[in-house]
C-alpha cells in the first residue's frame, strides 16, 4: 500500500456559528487524483482551503505526510495550489511568477532556474516566460497557475475549480492534458469541482459531498454504479428514483412494490424488508412499442410518451404512469426513437440494472 | 440607417452646454493669464506698460514671492505625507473589515467633515487649537504643560499642516478605498502559498498593487493642498501665506494684476506638472 500524503479525520470548520464541514475523514494515497465533488454550499471549497491553511480547523486533525499542520501558518505549508481565478501576479512576469515560490524557499539561483524551465515546459510555455500574464489567454494562465505551484515541488497539489474558468472545448482539452501530466510526473492532487462530468473523467477516487458532510468515496464507477444514497444517485448522472416497497424474494432477486402498482425485480436478495428507493440509470432503460416483446425476464411497464428530445447521440423520453415519470435514453438510430408523443409504450430494464437503496 | 446614427450624433449635441461652459472658463483664464504679459495694470482697468516677461522675472526673484512658493511647497508635502499615512489605515480598515458597523463608521467619520462647510470647520478647528483652545486646555488638564502657559498652535505653519490634513483626508480616503477595493486578496493568498509571510506579502505583493492607487491620491492630496486659500487664510492669518493667499492678495489689495497672474500662471503650470508626473509614473508603474 502507497503513502498516504494527506490524511483528514472527524475535520469539522465553523464560520462564526454555522458549521459548513462536519465529520470529514479520508485520506489521499502516494500518486493518487482525488475530486472533492459537491454542489455549491456542500463544504468543498472550505475543505480544500483549510488543507492549504486559509480557514481554520474547529475540531479534528489535518495531517500532511504524517505531520499535524492543523495550526501550521499557510506560508509553512508545503502544498501547491492551483486558484480557480489563477491569482497570478500581474506585476510580474510568467517566469517571476513562477519563481516567486522557489525564492521564498531561499533555493540557489540556479535550482530556481531550473524548476522554472522545467515547470514551464511541463506546461509547454516555455516561449511564455516573458510575457505578463494579462498578455495570456485564459487557457495559457491556467497553466502558468499550474506549472507555478509544480515549481514549488510540493508532495501535494490542490486544484480549486481547474476548469471552471475555461471554455467548454478547451475544458475537455485540458481534462486530459491535466490528468496526463500529473500521472506522467506522480504527481499527488486534490482537486474541487462541482462538475460531476469532471470528477468522473479525472479522478482515480471521488469523495461526494452534501451539505457539509461526505456522502460517498469511491472510485467513479463506484459512485456512478452504487451511489449510496438518493443524493448521490440524483447528482452524479440522471437516475430514476422510484419509491418502493419491499414485496418478496424470487429467486435470486427481490420484487418491490412501486407507485403504479405492479412490482419491480431487482436482482440480488435484499438485506432487509421495509421501503427502499429504486435506482434506474435512463441509459438501463429500453423503449419499444406495445406488442413487441422484450428480454422476458425484463421488468417492463406500459405508460404514455409524455415528452421528447433529441440530444444528438441519444434521444430522451419520458413516460408518464401512474402518477409518476420514468425517463429512458435511447440511442437516436433506434426505431423506438420515432415512436410519437401520446402514444402507448412500454419500458422494459433487466433486473440486474436496479439498484435498491435504502431509504 | 438613420436609427443607427441618430443617437451617437443626440448624445454628442448633449455635450454642447458643457463644452461652452468649459471654453468660457478656457477663455476667462487665457485673459487673466495675458495680462502676467503687462508691467502694469488692475482690475477695472485696461492692461498696460510694455508687453514682455518682466513680470515673471520679478517674480520668480522677489524673496516674498519665492517664499511664498516654497511654504506652499513644504505645506502640501507635509499634508500629502499626513495624509496618507492616517489615510492608509483608515481605507484599509474601510475595505477589510468584516464588520458592516465597523465599515459605516469610519465612513461615516470621514464623510461628515466632508460635507460640512470648509470655513465652519476651519473655524472650529482654530477654537480648538487656539492658546486657550481645546488642546492646550487638555494639556494643562493633564499636566504635560505649566498652568498658565500654552503651545502656539494657531498662526503658525503647525496649524496650517493640521487643517491641510484635516482638508485632504476625505479625498486621500476615498481615492485609496476605491483602489484597495479592486485590489485582489486571492493575490495573498496564492502568495501565502508559496510561501511568503505577512511582511513579504505585504512588500512584495500588496503594497506593489496598491502603488498607482496611493500613487493617484499622493497627487490629488498634493495638488490639493497646494491650492488651498481658506485654510491658510483662516489657520495661518497674516503668518503663513500660501500662493492663493498671495494672488488674491495682489489682486484685490494691491492691485497688481500682472504680479497676480504671473503668480497664477506658475501656480498652474505647477499643477499640470504634478498630474504629468503622476500620470508617467503610474504608467511605469503597470509595466514594471
Amino acid at each position: 500500500m502507497s503513502e498516504i500524503v494527506l490524511s483528514l479525520s472527524a475535520v469539522e470548520i465553523r464560520y462564526g456559528a454555522s458549521k459548513v464541514v462536519e465529520a470529514a475523514s479520508f485520506d489521499v494515497r502516494d500518486g493518487e487524483f482525488v475530486t472533492l465533488l459537491g454542489p455549491s454550499g456542500s463544504g468543498k471549497t472550505s475543505l480544500l482551503r483549510a488543507i492549504a491553511g486559509f480557514v481554520p480547523v474547529a475540531a479534528g486533525e489535518v495531517r500532511l505526510l504524517g505531520h499535524r499542520v492543523n495550526d501550521m501558518p499557510a506560508y509553512e505549508r508545503d502544498v501547491g495550489l492551483v486558484f480557480q481565478n489563477y491569482a497570478l501576479f500581474p506585476h510580474m512576469t510568467v517566469a517571476e511568477n513562477l519563481s516567486f515560490g522557489p525564492r521564498m524557499m531561499k533555493l540557489p539561483t540556479a535550482e530556481t532556474a531550473t524548476r522554472v524551465d522545467e515547470a514551464l515546459q511541463h506546461v509547454r510555455l516555455g516561449a511564455y516566460a516573458g510575457r505578463y500574464p494579462h498578455e495570456l489567454s485564459g487557457g495559457q494562465q491556467q497553466r502558468v497557475a499550474i506549472a507555478r505551484a509544480l515549481a514549488m515541488r510540493s508532495k501535494l497539489l490542490l486544484l480549486d475549480e481547474p476548469m471552471s474558468n475555461l471554455d467548454a472545448r478547451l475544458r475537455a482539452e485540458m481534462r486530459v492534458e491535466l490528468v496526463a501530466l500529473l500521472r506522467g510526473i506522480g504527481a499527488t492532487a486534490l482537486s474541487v469541482t462541482h462538475n460531476q462530468e469532471e470528477a468522473l473523467a479525472m479522478s482515480d477516487r471521488v469523495i461526494v459531498m452534501a451539505e457539509g458532510g461526505i456522502r460517498q468515496i469511491g472510485t467513479p464507477g463506484e459512485i456512478y454504479r452504487f451511489p449510496a444514497d438518493a443524493f448521490v444517485a440524483g447528482f452524479i448522472g440522471d437516475a430514476n428514483v422510484i419509491e418502493a416497497t419491499f414485496a418478496a424474494v424470487d429467486g435470486e432477486a427481490t420484487r418491490f412494490t412501486v407507485p403504479w402498482g405492479e412490482t419491480v425485480r431487482a436482482a440480488g436478495r435484499a438485506p432487509e424488508e421495509g421501503d427502499a428507493l429504486l435506482l434506474l440509470r435512463p441509459e438501463s432503460v429500453g423503449v419499444c412499442a406495445p406488442g413487441e416483446a422484450p428480454d422476458v425476464a425484463s421488468n417492463r411497464v406500459r405508460g404514455r410518451l409524455v415528452a421528447r428530445a433529441y440530444m444528438g447521440a441519444y434521444v430522451e423520453m419520458r413516460a408518464a404512469l401512474g402518477g409518476i415519470e420514468l425517463v429512458a435514453k435511447v440511442p437516436a438510430d433506434h426505431a423506438s426513437a420515432h415512436l410519437a408523443l401520446g402514444d402507448d409504450i412500454v419500458l422494459h430494464w433487466r433486473p440486474d440494472v436496479v439498484r435498491v437503496i435504502r431509504r | 440607417m438613420t436609427g443607427s446614427r441618430g443617437p451617437a450624433l443626440d448624445s454628442r449635441l448633449l455635450l454642447l452646454p458643457a463644452l461652452l461652459v468649459f471654453a468660457a472658463f478656457a477663455a476667462a483664464l487665457l485673459d487673466l493669464l495675458s495680462w502676467s504679459f503687462h508691467a502694469t495694470g488692475r482690475i477695472g482697468a485696461a492692461p498696460s506698460g510694455e508687453l514682455g516677461l518682466s513680470v515673471y522675472a520679478r517674480v520668480l526673484s522677489d524673496p516674498l514671492y519665492l517664499s511664498a512658493l516654497a511654504t506652499t511647497l513644504r505645506l502640501s508635502a507635509v499634508a500629502t505625507a499626513g495624509s496618507l499615512l492616517l489615510g492608509l489605515p483608515i481605507a484599509f480598515w474601510i475595505v477589510r473589515t468584516p464588520s458592516a458597523r465597523m465599515r459605516a463608521t469610519l465612513i461615516i467619520l470621514v464623510a461628515v467633515p466632508f460635507m460640512t462647510s470648509l470655513i465652519v470647520r476651519l473655524y472650529a478647528l482654530l477654537l480648538a487649537l487656539g492658546n486657550n483652545g481645546l488642546v492646550n486646555r487638555a494639556l494643562q488638564a493633564t499636566g504635560v504643560i505649566a498652568e498658565n502657559d500654552f503651545i502656539p498652535l494657531i498662526r503658525n505653519e503647525t496649524s496650517v499642516a493640521i487643517g491641510l490634513v484635516y482638508f485632504v483626508l476625505p479625498f486621500v480616503v476615498f481615492t485609496l478605498a476605491g483602489s484597495f477595493k479592486r485590489f485582489d486578496r486571492t493575490l495573498e493568498e496564492a502568495a501565502a502559498n508559496l510561501g511568503a509571510d505577512e511582511l513579504v506579502v505585504l512588500f512584495r505583493v500588496t503594497l506593489p498593487l496598491m502603488a498607482p492607487g496611493i500613487l493617484a491620491a499622493g497627487t490629488l492630496a498634493f495638488v490639493l493642498a497646494g491650492t488651498a486659500f481658506a485654510t491658510p487664510l483662516v489657520l495661518g492669518g497674516s503668518a503663513v501665506r500660501m500662493v492663493a493667499n498671495v494672488i488674491y492678495d495682489q489682486a484685490l489689495f494691491a492691485q497688481n494684476l500682472p504680479v497676480a497672474a504671473a503668480l497664477s500662471a506658475v501656480a498652474l503650470a505647477f499643477t499640470i506638472a504634478c498630474l504629468w508626473l503622476a500620470g508617467r509614473l503610474g504608467r511605469w508603474g503597470s509595466n514594471a
